[in-house]
């Protein structure tokens, strides 16, 4: 690993013909789903992976009641018609996974690949575990242990363009690239809080204009940004609470702008930065009650009553401990929503700007403009 | 810092399982390199320490992020990992004298809100800690203050606050009770968001002048237009609060048995130091009666569990599988964290035990401590054989005694493990008989855990 001595805060001019010129418009709140523990909710979930086909599988880790492993792993959601299509219960060696096995206890992020195989690590058993939609495990592997290769608190995944796996280690600080059936390609990191180390690290994206990665350095409440050899090329945010600050962030997703998402989890809220570092835009929540969460209310007059009393109904709008974000083809953003048992859903509303459409204006800093 | 003076290792092993939690014998012998008094120093002026770090707590159980159950196991985490354990201790006092219950409160931000002001103001000054349990939510809640209006007043705050969370019957009139009341009027919580279908949140103190009595009040002999302050004042002053906070403190960190000369003690220092708790545990822990009274008091289930994790070194770190399953345990010995039976708290000493209760807390350090694979245990195996060739059976039980924490057994139990493990032939502590001897120092260990003895603090 090359480790640059000088701070890494913004990235070179020359890169920028890589990525288009925005017209920023904004983000439209789509819709939200899930809600706590009912039929159609989710336990305590904590990433969501797109598919192509329009379905999305979110990630189930327990919850705060059931102190256990779900059987449910997935919830296979379609947001078109905000339905929630089907459980997918993990079989391993032909067997379901039953309440509080702890042969996988502790799913942490997943990722679908383009043969609709769902890849999710697990960060207690050391492993990441590959099932198709229809729930059947169609491997588990991993090696415990510091050595190349070896898993030590797996927790982001993702994957690039060969469809191969970029895994972050966590309880190592180390980030490593493998083929789909585990073959160790490579890897790179180390303790540490220079630039190009890692503390504890948890999420991590393939930028989509470059192939580089983007990593979610959680415990040095940063974001870096990585060639594949490993030189470590932008630091993103810096510890705090303030505007374009991150407290140990979690998710991290690269849309195909170059814009980067970062799930700002202990701050509750998400963060958008451009590809070159500059912080762009928050998001803290804007959820509304899906329709079966409506029909549940309906089906409690005590509840609703007392809803109607509150004064102050914005907090339920907020994000509570975020904790991945991910985009898909159509532009949209997905947020899981942990504390709150759900995903937030906005669009991204831009237009790529043609050359001719900002030449000069790049370099006009005009404040009569405004 | 004072390190000129050694401590006896076993008044050492007191302190540490009253003040804070049991511990092992070679932590117990890093602590006696310092003077009692300085170690009383460490427990009370705990600010000197560093706070536990939960940032990977809540990373590594990240399913907890809603706060609606995890409040338990974030309890056991910090009492097993806390360089302050007098924080932690002071913090499970109040939960049982404030008791206040999840069962009603059914709101687990609003209980985790509750719990962390105990701990906040864990050594304050009692008029503080008062003041602040009369504006936090889950109490409020679990004693109807929001239906305490000034056209309609509900007792049950004012009555709880002068009969178990201060004075105790019999220093009070219903007068006085009602007028208490009065002015608690408009000390409200704001409406709680219903958990469906996202989830709990917390609460807020609300105060409403438009629903509070401003009308004239007479209590414990002073009269005015009282507001919830000045009511706590006058409580704090009254020598019956003094004589309140030294009968639990003597019954949480002293003995099961009351005695009115200790009670005294503690009740005085109250009064000499205005209320000052902090001041209160130091003179306390410095006394010769608290030095005196080693295995006088049935540990509670938290502090059972706790110790008996201290002594076999495990779940420090959060990345470990099993912390869950503490709060668990502790409910089944009779200690729902957070859930206290009623607003009387749990009562303690020897209802702690009863031949259920005791199957529990036996197989639960039986298992614990036989499991070799542990490090506090492996540690301990090695330290009995440490410098020994060969050991005699009834060495062993004083040497696990020892790493126990320094343990001391009463002449009936003494008889008995004797008879256990005192009919062997002397053992040799390595080579080819290692297994042998490891085995005999485990069934030692798991035997002393299922003493008499070891239930007791």
């Amino acid at each position: 690993m090359t480790t640059t001595q000088e701070p890494l805060t913004n990235r070179s001019a020359s890169e920028e013909h890589n990525y288009p010129t925005l017209l920023r418009i904004g983000h439209k709140y789509v819709t939200t789903l899930g809600q706590r523990l009912a039929v159609g909710g989710f336990r305590g979930p904590q990433d969501i992976a797109v598919s192509p086909d329009g379905s999305y599988y979110v990630l189930n880790r327990g919850s705060a009641n059931l102190q256990q492993v779900p059987r449910t792993r997935y919830v296979r959601v379609n947001i078109e018609d905000e339905g929630y299509e089907n459980d997918i219960v993990p079989e391993i060696d032909g067997l379901v996974l039953s309440e509080g096995d702890d042969r996988l206890p502790s799913p942490v992020m997943c990722v679908l690949d383009c043969a609709a195989t769902l890849f999710n690590t697990d960060e207690r058993a050391n492993a990441v575990v590959a099932i198709n939609t229809s729930g059947e495990t169609i491997g588990v592997w991993g090696e415990s242990g510091d050595g190349p290769g070896h898993l030590n608190g797996p927790s982001g995944i993702a994957l690039d363009a060969d469809e191969n796996l970029w895994v972050v280690n966590s309880r190592d600080h180390r980030v490593q690239h493998f083929t789909r059936d585990g073959k160790y390609l490579g890897g790179f990191g180390e303790l540490g809080n220079q630039p190009g180390q890692l503390n504890h690290p948890w999420g991590i994206s393939v930028d989509p204009v470059d192939g580089t990665l983007v990593v979610a350095d959680w415990h040095n409440s940063r974001v870096q940004r990585f060639s594949t050899d490993g030189t470590a090329m932008q630091i993103i945010g810096s510890p705090g609470t303030g505007v374009g600050e991150l407290d140990h962030p979690s998710g991290v997703v690269v849309d195909r702008y170059g814009d980067i998402y970062v799930a700002d989890r202990n701050n509750h809220r998400v963060l958008m930065f451009n590809w070159r570092g500059n912080f762009i835009e928050s998001f803290r929540g804007d959820a509304t009650i899906n329709p079966r969460g409506i029909s549940r209310l309906m089906g409690n007059p005590d509840i609703l009553r007392q809803r109607d009393n509150i004064i102050n109904l914005d907090r339920e709008k907020r994000l509570k401990y975020p904790t991945s974000v991910r985009v898909d083809n159509e532009g949209r953003l997905f947020i899981t929503d942990t504390g709150r048992y759900r995903v937030q859903i906005y669009e991204k509303l831009c237009r790529v700007l043609q050359p001719h459409e900002v030449e000069d204006a790049a370099l006009h800093v005009d404040p009569g403009l405004n | 810092m004072t390190t000129d003076t050694s401590t006896d290792v076993a008044l050492v092993g007191h302190l540490m399982r009253r003040a804070g939690f049991a511990l092992p014998a070679h932590e117990l012998e890093r602590l006696a390199e310092k003077s009692y008094e300085g170690l009383v120093d460490d427990l009370v002026d705990f600010e000197k320490f560093d706070p536990v770090e939960m940032h990977f707590l809540e990373r590594y159980h990240s399913e907890f992020a809603d706060g609606e159950g995890w409040t338990p196991l974030r309890i056991m985490y910090r009492m097993i990992n806390s360089k302050r354990p007098l924080q932690e201790k002071m913090a499970l006092m109040w939960h049982g004298v404030f008791a206040t219950g999840s069962a009603k409160v059914t709101n687990g931000p609003m209980m985790s809100q509750h719990y962390e002001m105990l701990r906040e103001f864990a050594v304050d000054n009692f008029a503080e800690i008062l003041k602040r349990l009369s504006r936090d939510p889950a109490m409020l809640f679990w004693l109807d203050q929001q239906t305490n209006h000034a056209t309609a007043v509900n007792e049950n705050w004012g009555r709880e606050l002068l009969e178990l969370f201060s004075m105790g019957v019999g220093n009070y009139t219903e007068e006085d009770v009602r007028d208490c009341a009065r002015a608690y009027t408009g000390w409200t919580i704001d409406q709680v968001i219903p958990r469906y279908p996202f989830g709990q949140q917390g609460g807020s103190f609300v105060y409403r002048n438009d629903d509070h009595d401003d009308g004239e009040k007479s209590f414990l002999g002073h009269n005015g237009d009282f507001n919830g302050d000045d009511i706590v004042d006058i409580i704090v002053d009254h020598p019956a609060t003094a004589q309140f906070v030294g009968r639990e403190i003597h019954n949480f960190f002293v003995s099961d048995q009351p005695v009115q000369s200790e009670i005294d003690a503690i009740a005085g220092a109250f009064t000499a130091n205005g209320g000052d708790i902090r001041e209160v545990m130091r003179t306390l822990f410095n006394s010769d009666f608290f030095k005196e009274a080693k295995f006088t008091r049935v540990r509670n289930p938290v502090e059972f569990i706790v110790g008996t994790v201290h002594l076999t070194d495990e779940l420090r770190d959060p990345y470990e599988y099993g912390l869950h399953e503490l709060p668990q345990k502790s409910t089944l010995m009779g200690q729902q964290l957070l859930n206290p039976p009623t607003v009387e708290g749990w009562h303690t000493g020897k209802e702690w035990i009863d031949s259920a209760l005791l199957m529990e807390r036996v197989n639960f350090a039986v298992e614990r401590i036989g499991n070799q694979d542990a490090p506090g245990v492996e540690k301990m195996v090695d330290r009995v054989a440490s410098g020994r060739e060969w050991i005699e059976p009834a060495e062993i039980l004083d040497a696990a005694l020892y790493e126990l924490g320094a343990l001391e057994l009463g002449s009936k139990s003494r008889t008995a493990l004797l008879d256990e493990v005192g009919t062997n032939n002397p053992l040799r502590c390595d080579g080819a008989n290692r297994k042998q001897y490891e085995a005999a120092i485990l069934e030692t260990f798991q035997l002393i855990t299922a003493s008499r003895e070891y239930q007791l603090g």
